[in-house]
């Protein structure tokens, strides 16, 4: 092999190296720019989600949620004896070592405050849950405010 | 005939094309394996069950859901705590999962397996995926 063709090896080598280079990175930069875009168009609303589960809290009587003595539940109703962290706990309890990734709540209601498990203050957004109140034979309207945590870490 | 010169140019042109040749199926194996519909069909289904579990959990008394999509390309599993999502042959990584959080007392079970239609149930304090 001349000078030349020795010269036309190495620029080919050097070329392909680059342009190898660029084209992986290039091909890895859609990769990513469509996994983006997967999951955004794939994403639920936090404030969908933390509303659903918030539902339970006031329209289960297994939480806080008040039955009548013909056994019909209430919907959108606290029995203030039941909102305790027990209760709490029982009803939606994200617990362990991945709960921190899940839907997390602090709650308020009148002078109580509750929190869920895995719940740090780092608040997305609120709900407010327009309530009755039920403490013994006095019932009354109230709000029920949810500070919500999507994701903590 | 050919000489040494020539020789070499046509080497390089052939590897050329091959690199390309490579890079084109890399690229479109690639493009297809994230912008195939599947995976999106995949967690579309495990978020739509976990969201259908909180609500049957945020209502009072017996629900029934039959699910509006065809589910024959699936094989999907309510546990205790999530819904498990994949088609067979999927490896761990490519199997979709959503967590949820049901209250005391409360069980999800049930599976189906390349089934078109499926039920969600929910019949007091217990929730199953059936067929219908």
């Amino acid at each position: 092999m001349n000078k030349k063709a020795q010269m036309d090896v190495v620029r080919f080598s050097m070329f392909w190296i680059v342009a190898g280079i660029m084209l992986v990175g290039a091909i890895f930069a859609s990769a990513l720019v469509i996994n983006t875009y997967q999951a955004k168009v794939l994403d639920i609303p936090g404030e969908l989600e933390g509303q659903l589960i918030a539902l339970r809290l006031v329209n289960n009587p297994d939480c806080f949620a008040y039955t009548d003595p013909a056994g019909h539940v209430v919907q959108g109703s606290i029995v203030l004896e039941k909102f305790t962290k027990e209760n709490l706990d029982a009803c939606y309890n994200p617990e362990g070592r991945e709960g921190f990734k899940d839907i997390t709540f602090g709650l308020e209601l009148e002078d109580k405050k509750l929190r869920t498990e895995n719940y740090f203050e780092v608040n997305s957004f609120t709900l407010r849950e327009e309530v009755l109140i039920y403490e013994g034979e006095d019932v009354r309207a109230g709000t029920l405010i949810l500070q919500v945590q999507e994701y903590w870490g | 005939m050919w000489n040494k010169r020539g020789d070499t140019d046509i080497a390089f042109t052939i590897f050329e094309i091959l690199i390309v040749l490579l890079i084109i199926g890399t690229a479109f194996q690639v493009a297809t394996k994230f912008g195939g519909s599947e995976m999106v069909a995949k967690v579309s289904v495990a978020n739509d069950i976990a969201l259908q579990v909180n609500a049957f959990v945020a209502s009072p008394g017996n629900a029934l859901l039959e699910f509006p999509k065809d589910l024959s390309p699936y094989t999907i599993a309510l546990n205790q705590d999530f819904v498990l999502v994949f088609v067979e042959g999927d490896s761990e990584s490519l199997k979709v999962r959503r967590n949820f959080y049901l209250p005391e007392d409360y069980t999800a079970f049930g599976a189906i397996e390349n089934k078109e239609t499926a039920c969600l149930k929910k019949e007091r304090k217990s929730i199953t995926l059936d067929l219908c």
